[in-house]
């Protein structure tokens, strides 16, 4: 693995671009004082308190924010889309390579189910603490990562991600639409959400649903993007 | 001293992302670049953001890194 | 209590700066990768002892923090020593058994 390149002069230029561009975002991170950015913060909390949601961040992201999440996912999937018609082959995927280390193979078995019961925790819990959909889907992503790295013959299916993308995909549309129904507005809380029950697992009306319909849609689309690349790597 | 710690991240940053961009051989300018996402990691959560930081983690260093050595390795030695 | 903690933690962060100061030191990738290896593995168990001293009540999640430091930091360390020498990284001193390579050149 030897790759040389050459540097062009326009990087000079970038250079002193991003100089500038550096030199401004110092001068507000230095300016701004903690008054100001608490202003924002508390206008969002005061909302938050009527939802009854642990995690301000989240009632942001869901209730606020709910239309911005079908669209990145959609970018998501885009970019999922992409990566497979790239490095798609017909020639059927063998792969014949040198088998791992035996002292990987056996950790990654014994570290597999930790880590997607993490990813499960960190996407049922995105409402009460730190974490989410997102979050959650990533690391059950990089679980399979690491078995795909250490196990030649493991294969995610994709008949069986297809299911559980699409499924995902159309529940959440489903019940944003269902919220436009029943409350007026794309992704409203149509279940009942409590003060009284803040803190609880079951709580937050509708965000512990979508956090774990996201969650299955980008865990799922990110195995597909890491398997494709290291399948088509392996095969040249 | 939390300024102090950001402004300190925010410039190391900074820094690495310059050598990643000079750097000769690409496969250690992906190391950096993973720097970088370290960088930011500690930004976010200085911002009180743990959220973000959380998948910036995950993503910066296991999949974009894995995803930009496999392109690497695909386009072989043409680049 | 909260001394017994401190004096953990202290212990905790001189096995770091010793592990600091080897990385420096060392002439080779497998004698750096030792270094820079285990011995954060032992700081950080101390760091983590330290902290269940101070806050009793985190104890659970501590050590399973530190379950999981003990299982993922030698399996990554030992996977990128196996990385290197495949990619033909040699040691400073030739005379060394190397035993990885032997048993291959059995075969041949």
């Amino acid at each position: 693995m030897n790759f040389k390149r050459d540097i062009p002069v326009r990087t000079y230029s970038g250079f002193a671009l991003s100089a500038l561009l550096v030199l401004t975002i110092l001068t507000i991170l230095l300016q701004s004082t903690i008054e100001k950015i608490e202003r924002a913060g508390d206008k969002l909390l005061e909302i938050n308190a009527q939802e009854g949601v642990a995690n301000a961040v989240t009632s942001v992201v869901v209730y606020f924010r709910g239309f911005d999440t079908l669209g990145e996912i959609a970018v998501l999937f885009i970019a999922a889309l992409g990566i497979g018609l790239m490095v798609s082959s017909h020639e059927t995927v063998e792969r014949d390579k040198e088998e791992s280390n035996f002292i990987l193979q056996t950790a990654s078995k014994l570290l597999f189910p930790f880590i997607t019961l993490f990813g499960i925790y960190v996407m049922t819990y995105g409402h009460l603490g730190p974490g989410g959909g997102f979050q959650g889907g990533v690391i059950i992503a990089s679980g399979v990562l690491l078995m795909l790295i250490s196990y030649q013959k493991f294969e995610v299916s994709h008949r069986l991600i297809g299911a559980l993308e699409t499924l995902a995909g159309i529940s959440y549309v489903l019940i944003g639409l269902l919220g436009l129904w029943i409350v007026d507005h794309f992704l409203g809380n149509f279940l009942p959400s409590d003060i009284s029950d803040m803190g609880m697992l079951i709580s937050g009306g509708i965000i512990p649903l979508i956090y774990i319909i996201v969650g299955i849609k980008v865990g799922s689309e990110m195995s597909m993007i890491v398997q494709n690349m290291i399948q088509r790597s392996d095969n040249d | 001293m939390t300024g102090l710690i950001l402004v300190g991240t925010f410039i190391s940053m900074i820094v690495v992302a310059f050598a990643s961009i000079i750097q000769k051989s690409l496969p250690d300018a992906i190391i950096l670049f993973m720097g970088v996402g370290l960088g930011s990691v500690i930004l976010f959560y200085l911002f009180q953001a743990p959220d973000v930081a959380m998948t910036e983690a995950v993503i910066s260093a296991g999949i974009s890194s894995l995803i930009f050595l496999m392109a690497l390795k695909h386009l072989g030695e043409e680049s | 209590m909260t001394m017994i903690g401190f004096f953990f933690l202290l212990m905790g962060v001189s096995v770091f700066v010793v592990s600091a100061i080897g990385l420096l030191r060392m002439p080779d990738v497998y004698t750096r990768m030792h270094v820079g290896a285990k011995s954060p593995t032992v700081g950080t168990l101390f760091v983590v002892i330290g902290a269940i001293f101070i806050e009793p009540e985190w104890a659970f999640k501590l050590i399973l923090l530190a379950t999981f430091v003990l299982l993922t930091n030698p399996l990554s360390s030992s996977v990128i020593a196996r990385a290197s020498h495949k990619s033909g990284m040699r040691l400073e001193n030739d005379e060394c058994i190397d035993a990885l390579t032997e048993p291959k050149e059995e075969k041949k």
